[in-house]
């Protein structure tokens, strides 16, 4: 079907930019009823100054035929055709493939519809009995450069959109610390999303300081990645902050989380773990609740310690209670709350993760840092150990506490 | 992703229960086919579903999800089990306390006889 219609002789490297870089033929599948019609495009084809396949379809049910076969550089099409007419001649060829740039081909009575055909799509038209063999090689370069932009913007375009939509629902999980005036804590806190290109995860921290100088310190994970677990744990995020300036603690808190879990998830069961702390502004008390939390580790001089108190199960299970436990935290020790993409990446060539042990060994060797430092040698360790598999593949998100007074 | 990230299962259906052994590495890459199965098994109406996580070496939170939610769908406990025994599944499973929730056992043959299903 494909006829090779004209090859120029001898091809001019000044006739222009589009036809010098011109390597291969230009396919272009022409549609158009009228015979004779076609054969003057033929001959328009001859002399252009540009090498062109030129291949036919007298209606739109052969062009679609075509069309599913091969994809043409470029379409010329007749509008008055007598299976498909008009702009919607135009629709059943972009629904074949919305890419292909496309010249419209009107009569000389008719131009409006190359002006609506524009409008809908059509990437330049020309008018029957008006075109000369350079107009129809410039209108076909032009038209193929200009679907090339046009496709090149639109997906420039969503990937700015996507970027943008992650950035925002990222800043939606990272807080602004709600801390008093000489708020008596010292708080370092670090998220690292998971290694680039990868979803966004649903990871989220939190600390607040109420009126009576109670400082909060809350770490959670949504089960899975995506912009719904995203959502998800801002809504937790958001909940746990308004539910704790509203007075609310301890087990009463979890049991409303668990509410606006069930309330806000997308799918029939989204699970979520949380840890969450309250240091007491009055001696070294501090009470913590674990949701299926992974423990923290308390980070003393040159030591380094899971602590581990009793859990209740992971929010969106449908549990009701967990235990309120009363700690203490040492002069001189740091509370380091986490997320398991901490001690959850691959750790050699295998299959190995660094675990819980692992991570607790790592800490230990890391114990004399303090602060910042104490908690970027801990993802940057644990980044370096998944480096045979290309980084983390988990977002992290750590909190280290401790008390300046 | 490397191959080490593979899983396989295989499904085995005697007196009634549906048994699935899963073997590799359950996490965000993997979990999307082990639950199309799962939810192909449970539209089977199996006496009993058991799911053998013995030979799993990583289970992300996302399979601890797919437990959860298989517990719901299977008709709870009774209806389905869960086999893990070794630290890779069971510290998980113990940490988000699904293990309150969830039927646990060491072997399939004991979740098997649990369950009722053996003659």
């Amino acid at each position: 079907m494909w006829l090779p219609v004209g090859a120029a002789p001898d091809p001019d490297p000044t006739a222009g930019a589009g036809a010098g870089a011109q390597t291969r033929p230009l396919s272009v599948l022409l549609v158009e009823d009228d015979r004779g019609d076609a054969l003057l495009v033929e001959e328009l084809v001859l002399d252009a100054d540009i090498d062109i396949r030129l291949a036919w379809a007298p209606t739109m049910a052969v062009a679609e035929v075509e069309l599913a076969k091969l994809r043409p550089d470029c379409i010329l099409l007749d509008l008055n055709l007598p299976d498909a007419n008009g702009i919607a001649a135009l629709d059943r060829v972009t629904k074949c493939d919305p890419t292909i740039p496309i010249v419209v081909l009107t009569g000389l009575n008719d131009e409006h519809f190359g002006v609506s055909a524009l409008a809908s799509g059509a990437q330049d038209y020309l008018v029957k009995g008006r075109v000369e063999a350079e107009m129809l090689r410039r209108a076909l370069l032009y038209a193929i450069e200009r679907k090339r932009a046009e496709i090149t913007s639109a997906d420039l375009r969503s990937s700015q959109l996507l970027a943008q939509e992650n950035s925002r629902l990222e800043r939606g999980l990272l807080p602004s610390p709600l801390l008093l005036d000489d708020p008596g804590v010292d708080i370092v806190a670090k998220y690292r999303p998971s290694r680039a290109n990868a979803l966004l995860g649903g990871d989220f921290y939190d600390f607040v300081q109420t009126p009576d100088r109670t400082v909060h310190v809350m770490v959670g994970d949504v089960a899975g990645h995506g912009p719904d677990e995203a959502a998800l744990g801002v809504a937790l995020r958001i909940g746990w902050r308004a539910l704790t300036f509203a007075g609310l603690r301890g087990n009463e808190r979890m049991r409303q989380l668990e509410r606006v879990l069930r309330a806000e998830s997308p799918g029939p069961r989204i699970f979520a773990t949380v840890l969450s702390i309250a240091l007491s502004p009055h001696d070294r008390s501090f009470t913590a609740v674990r949701a299926g939390h992974p423990g923290m580790l308390l980070h003393g001089p040159d030591t380094v310690e899971w602590l581990e108190p009793a859990a209740g199960p992971a929010l969106g299970i449908g549990a009701t209670d967990w235990p309120l436990n009363e700690l203490e935290l040492p002069a001189g020790h740091g509370l380091l709350l986490l997320t398991d993409g901490l001690f959850e990446g691959h750790s050699g060539v295998g299959n190995e993760r660094l675990g819980e042990d692992g991570l607790l060994e790592l800490a230990r060797s890391r114990a004399a840092l303090t602060g910042t430092a104490f908690v970027e040698a801990l993802i940057g360790g644990a980044e370096a150990m998944a480096g045979l598999h290309g980084g983390l593949s988990d977002d992290i998100a750590v909190v280290r506490v401790e008390r300046t007074d | 992703m490397s191959t080490a990230d593979a899983i396989s299962t295989s499904v085995e259906r005697r007196d009634g229960a549906t048994v699935l052994k899963v073997d590799g590495v359950v996490d965000l890459a993997t979990s999307p086919a082990l639950e199309e199965l799962l939810a192909e098994l449970i539209e089977e109406r199996p006496d009993a579903l058991i799911i053998d996580l013995t030979a799993v070496s990583f289970l992300a939170s996302v399979g601890l999800r797919i437990l959860a939610e298989t517990h719901e769908r299977a008709g709870g406990t009774g209806k389905f089990a869960v086999v893990a025994s070794g630290p890779a599944t069971a510290r998980p499973i113990q940490l988000t306390k699904l293990d309150e929730f969830l039927a646990l056992y060491q072997t399939a043959d004991e979740a098997l006889a649990a369950l009722g299903t053996q003659p």
